[in-house]
């Protein structure tokens, strides 16, 4: 017994460690669905020259511990219906913006437990269209464990819709 | 046996971002506690780049306050980034850093979390800090924690075989019945088992009853075995149920308090 490795015993256990992770991560979904949105509001975001550049909204960490920015592996929105992707997105934390596209590269930057950041939408299709007073928000962010826990590929996958003021 | 808090306790309201750590620290004291156990990368401001003029205010406010730091938790977390998981070396130059920082923090204990592949591994993290804790003298607690049984540490322990390695027992290993994050409970017996290695509890709880009794722990029994063998050292209370709903966690972490020093 003394030479089994922790891999056999997780093996030996894991069917039961899963289903308790599956229970963890199901339980941490409704945290996020309960606290990521301190604020409905959707607001214009305005470059240094005060031309509106884009929309932001608040967003703090769904996850129960502080996790290194380098764990957001995507995030996608969709408003209104339509669809936004990673490309047109950047999330500004403590006044540092980094595109979602290089995000997961990013680990030396940490995203602290309940901490706010902001996530913007530079999408000029959707920046130049009208829109209403009130949208429907749809954020799908796909954030990478930063250890085991019983999660399908180590990511969580957030699915949170919200409606929106816009400002 | 020493009676402390875990701030995990105050989780759902520092996820919700309804209280600080400081005033989680206030309430605390209020209540009688003894000892604050932080967690890095739940309570530490600015992790894991927290200064240790953040970490002297932290631990002066703590003992200002009649309390101590009775351990300092954190994550060795292996997968930091993205295109490839840390080395053993990464994880050893972290967990010193740790070490040193439960030192700043006036902490004897220390837990860093480490969910190694193989015990290989884990011997080898350990066994790099063995001068650190010695010339600290910290103890590494390895927490007794599903998914392995507490057979499984006592053996790890026993290898190891160092006075600054010792166990962790979390209650949640002997608790039963339905909550959505349990197993099966393990005897009591081997929790009485790993007790000659232990140098801390974590008295773990996700619902009390109208009687302030956690139903699905047998707080009674296992603070019994404690006594028996005049545990000197600390039981913290764990309160994890703020995940499954919120509720205030004060008024909570008050019940979870008092049910620990009903027993004590």
């Amino acid at each position: 017994m003394v030479d089994n490795t922790i891999r056999d015993l997780r093996r030996k256990h894991n069917e039961e460690r899963d289903k308790e992770m599956a229970s963890l991560y199901s339980l941490m979904l409704g945290l996020a669905e309960r606290d990521c949105f301190p604020n409905n509001q959707l607001r214009k975001y305005c470059d240094p020259n005060n031309t509106v550049a884009g929309y932001v909204f608040d967003f703090a960490n769904p996850w129960y511990v502080a996790e290194p920015i380098s764990t957001v592996q995507d995030i996608k929105l969709i408003v209104d219906g339509t669809m936004i992707g990673l490309e047109h997105l950047a999330i500004i934390i403590r006044g540092q913006k980094i595109p979602v596209k290089v995000a997961k590269t990013i680990y030396e930057i940490w995203w602290g437990v309940g901490e706010v950041l902001q996530i913007l939408i530079e999408d000029q299709k959707f920046i130049n269209q009208n829109i209403l007073k009130k949208v429907n928000l749809e954020i799908h962010l796909d954030l990478r464990t930063t250890m085991y826990y019983g999660i399908p590929n180590n990511l969580a996958q957030y699915v949170l819709n919200h409606e929106m003021e816009v400002l | 046996m020493k009676v402390g808090i875990s701030l995990y306790s105050y989780g759902g309201d520092f996820h919700s971002r309804r209280i600080s750590v400081r005033q989680a620290i206030l309430h605390a004291a209020e209540i009688g506690c003894e000892g604050i156990e932080l967690i890095g990368d739940q309570h530490l401001p600015n992790w894991p780049y927290t200064s240790i003029s953040e970490l002297v205010d932290l631990r002066d406010l703590i003992q200002s306050l009649g309390m101590e730091v009775s351990c300092f938790s954190s994550y060795l977390v292996y997968m930091l980034r993205s295109d490839r998981n840390q080395t053993q070396e990464e994880l050893i130059r972290v967990a010193k850093e740790h070490i040193n920082i439960a030192n700043i923090l006036g902490a004897k204990i220390c837990r860093p979390i480490y969910s190694a592949d193989n015990k290989k591994d884990l011997f080898h993290v350990i066994n790099a800090c063995l001068p650190i804790l010695k010339q600290c003298n910290i103890i590494w607690a390895l927490e007794v924690h599903s998914p392995f049984p507490p057979s499984f540490y006592n053996e790890v322990i026993q290898e190891i075989n160092s006075p600054f390695v010792r166990l962790l027992p979390d209650f949640s290993c002997w608790q039963s019945m339905g909550l959505p994050t349990e197993f099966s409970a393990n005897n009591i017996e081997t929790f009485k088992e790993i007790l000659p290695y232990t140098a801390y509890c974590h008295g773990k709880a996700h619902v009390f009853d109208a009687n302030g009794e956690e139903p699905n722990t047998p707080y009674k029994a296992l603070l019994q075995a404690l006594k028996e063998i005049n545990f000197d050292g600390y039981v913290v209370a764990e309160y994890e149920g703020w995940m499954m709903g919120y509720a205030d966690s004060r008024a909570i972490v008050k019940t979870h308090f008092d049910l620990i020093n009903k027993y004590r």
